[in-house]
């Protein structure tokens, strides 16, 4: 509703309070004016007021048209307070009207629509019944002395006729009558019936409607009964202001209710498990019942906390389920009493605060994941290193001491065979030089296995071009970068080419590899790939799983593809700066 | 002579070994490539000596050094082409006579160790 159709009904409102307060001041009939006027104006302002609110905060709902309606009807009984005959007419014509709408919102009560056949069906009779009784003024006289004061006379009278008049004067009391009692029945099964939250929002509607009720009732038996009714009319207007009252005191209860929602992130803390948040839900919404549920990407339906399947609420259920969102995508749903509905900022003030909680938890786990990530990468680096280590010390200890400790005896015997057999002290020294010869070139190729020279001195591309030319496979380099990455990109990208390598010779099973190496938007872009039988998994050698955790190191990342039987194609993106 | 049994699974040192020890005056009387081998053979030929190096594929040269020296009276002289502070007290505690690095190997240190 737009603030100027606000600003206007109010005034409108103001200015009825405004005429029936002039009238009731100038009436010669109104004993009380003070009493009335105290309480039957304020009654009729807060009807429009509790009406502007509720139609502001939940535009959907005809609540607060029908609180408008008894609020600015209410306001039409004034007429009867006129000196003058035709408005006094008027104003008895047409001061049970309230009654109707009354009826209408109680009934109607929470969500604005009259939902069962009883409901609608004892409404319109109430509304037929205000009707009737308007539409009978014509056919009797008024009372000539009103409280003691010669009463207006009707302006309208076509035709008197003092049985009739005693018909209606009874048949309308007791129709009415009638259907409060089948009204309060209705009300009283509703409210057995309900769930705790709608219960919640029904009880003081229940119970101010209900006083109203009975005070009218009370009030239309005084008036069959006797001819000086002792209940006095003022208890209606007590009765009827209760009932705004009651609804701005559930909007009060709104809005505590959005203070609590707001506080479940601060009442969990920061790392809260599932089932304390759906506890803390429940009572912010103040539904037993609620349950949170949670959106699993790819099944693209709802688990429970403990990750079972979930069958949401179908049409008809006492529960409905409010999808949580963050960003647009689904997070996970709440499921609570379909009553809720008639509260959505507090729906909504739950559902965002779950909302971000849930949000907060996700992050926080992926925040984990990252860091365990890290830890066990770190972990199998420095395991890595450590088996590097080791293997180098084997191979050391396995081929070069070994050929040196043989090189040492045979020196040695040499020196001892020298004076005596000088033939067999030659042989000895040259078999002792093939052996150094050996011994050397072991340690050549372990060094260039622990770092290669040619990388540092002249880069990838040489680097890359020694290492396809020892390979025993046939490698075509199809791409080679001109200038120099970075060092630690250059040694991560020779890493990646000559493991890759050195697994397509052992288990490849191919005839040819192809590398290529590229400086693609301050990345750089080293693809190895072959025709062998596929099958690679980083996930089951600490090989490919050592260079997906070299490149990430870097920030850079791996791809494999390794289809059976169709090859494997390594790419790294490692980027440069 | 002083007999030896020569035990290392590196053919080429065996071979080596071999000839530096005879031509310096010992008696190789048999050769092992492993503990198991080594165990049969030292019951067998019972030498004065068993040259054992401590990196073998099935028993690690120190507890066979320990099971020779219950049962038999051959000296074991362990050796290995690590040097000997690699392996702290376990050459003491295996029962061995000694130590002797396999580039050190020759007629006098293997006759000192003995001493």
């Amino acid at each position: 509703m737009r603030t100027r159709t606000v600003v206007a009904l109010w005034t409108l409102a103001l200015a009825a309070a405004g005429g029936a307060i002039s009238l009731v001041l100038t009436s010669e009939h109104e004993p009380h004016k003070l009493a009335t006027i105290a309480i039957a104006a304020p009654a009729g302002l807060a009807f429009v007021a509790a009406g502007l609110i509720a139609r502001v905060q939940r535009p959907g709902n005809r609540t607060g048209t029908l609180l408008m309606l008894v609020g600015f009807s209410w306001f039409l009984g004034a007429l009867a307070e006129s000196n003058n005959s035709l408005v006094f007419t008027v104003g008895s014509a047409t001061n049970i009207v309230f009654l109707g709408f009354v009826v209408h919102l109680l009934l109607a009560f929470p969500s604005g629509r009259l939902e069962s056949r009883a409901e609608q069906v004892v409404a319109a009779s109430m509304y037929v019944l205000v009707a009737l009784n308007a539409a009978s003024v014509p056919f009797f006289r008024f009372e000539t002395v009103c409280n003691g004061a010669p009463c207006p006379k009707n302006a309208v009278l076509i035709w008197s006729n003092e049985p009739v008049r005693n018909v209606i004067d009874v048949a309308v009391p007791v129709a009415a009558l009638g259907l409060i009692a089948f009204a309060i029945v209705l009300l009283i099964r509703r409210w057995l019936r309900a769930t705790p939250p709608l219960r919640r929002a029904l009880t003081p509607v229940l119970a101010t409607g209900s006083g109203l009720i009975l005070v009218l009732a009370a009030l239309a038996l005084a008036d069959i009964l006797s001819e000086d009714p002792r209940v006095p009319g003022s208890l209606v207007d007590v009765a009827l202001l209760a009932i705004p009252l009651s609804f701005l005191f559930g909007l009060l209860r709104t809005r505590l209710a959005r203070a609590a929602a707001s506080g479940i992130a601060v009442e969990i803390g920061d790392e809260p498990a599932m089932n304390e948040l759906e506890h803390a839900v429940r009572r912010a919404l103040r539904d037993p019942s609620a349950r949170l549920v949670l959106w699993q990407e790819g099944s693209d339906g709802y688990v429970d906390l403990d990750g079972g399947s979930v069958d949401l609420p179908g049409a008809g259920s006492q529960q409905t389920v409010t999808a949580i969102e963050h960003l647009g995508r689904p997070v996970a749903a709440l499921i609570h009493d379909s009553a809720l509905l008639e509260d959505p900022p507090v729906l909504s003030a739950v559902s965002s605060a779950a909302g971000l909680t849930l949000e907060n938890v996700r992050l926080q786990a992926k925040l984990h994941e990252r860091l365990e990530e890290l830890r066990a990468s770190r972990a199998r680096i420095v395991e890595a290193g450590d088996d590097e280590r080791r293997r180098l010390e084997r191979n050391l200890h396995d081929g070069a001491q070994q050929r040196l400790v043989s090189l040492s005896l045979a020196l040695r015997l040499a020196q001892v065979k020298l004076g005596a057999d000088p033939r067999a002290a030659s042989e000895l020294l040259s078999a002792a030089s093939v052996e150094l010869t050996l011994a050397l070139e072991e340690l050549r190729e372990l060094a260039r296995g622990i770092h290669p020279a040619v990388l540092t001195d002249r880069g990838l591309g040489p680097a890359l071009e020694s290492l396809a030319d020892r390979t025993t496979i046939s490698v075509e380099l199809e791409a080679l970068p001109v200038g120099r990455f970075p060092r630690r990109v250059e040694v991560a990208a020779f890493y990646v080419v000559s493991e890759s390598l050195a697994n397509v010779a052992k288990y490849a099973e191919a005839s040819a590899a192809k590398v290529s190496v590229t400086n693609r938007n301050g990345h750089a872009i080293v693809e190895v790939s072959d025709d062998g039988i596929g099958g690679a998994d980083a996930s089951l050698g600490s090989g490919l799983r050592g260079l997906v955790d070299r490149v990430e190191a870097l920030d850079g990342r791996l791809e494999i593809e390794s289809e059976l039987g169709r090859g494997t194609r390594i790419k790294a993106v490692i980027p440069c700066e | 002579m002083t007999t030896v049994l020569i035990v290392d699974d590196h053919a080429g040192f065996r071979l080596t070994a071999r000839k530096l020890l005879e031509a310096e005056g010992f008696d190789v009387v048999g050769e092992a490539v492993d503990g198991r081998s080594a165990l049969e053979a030292a019951g067998r030929l019972e030498p004065d000596v068993v040259l054992l190096d401590i990196y073998l594929p099935d028993i690690d040269g120190f507890e066979i050094a320990w099971r020779l020296t219950a049962s038999n009276h051959s000296a074991v002289i362990l050796t290995s082409s690590r040097d000997g502070s690699d392996f702290g007290s376990l050459v003491g505690k295996s029962g061995a006579r000694g130590f002797l690095p396999k580039a050190e190997l020759s007629g006098a240190s293997l006759t000192a160790l003995l001493e």
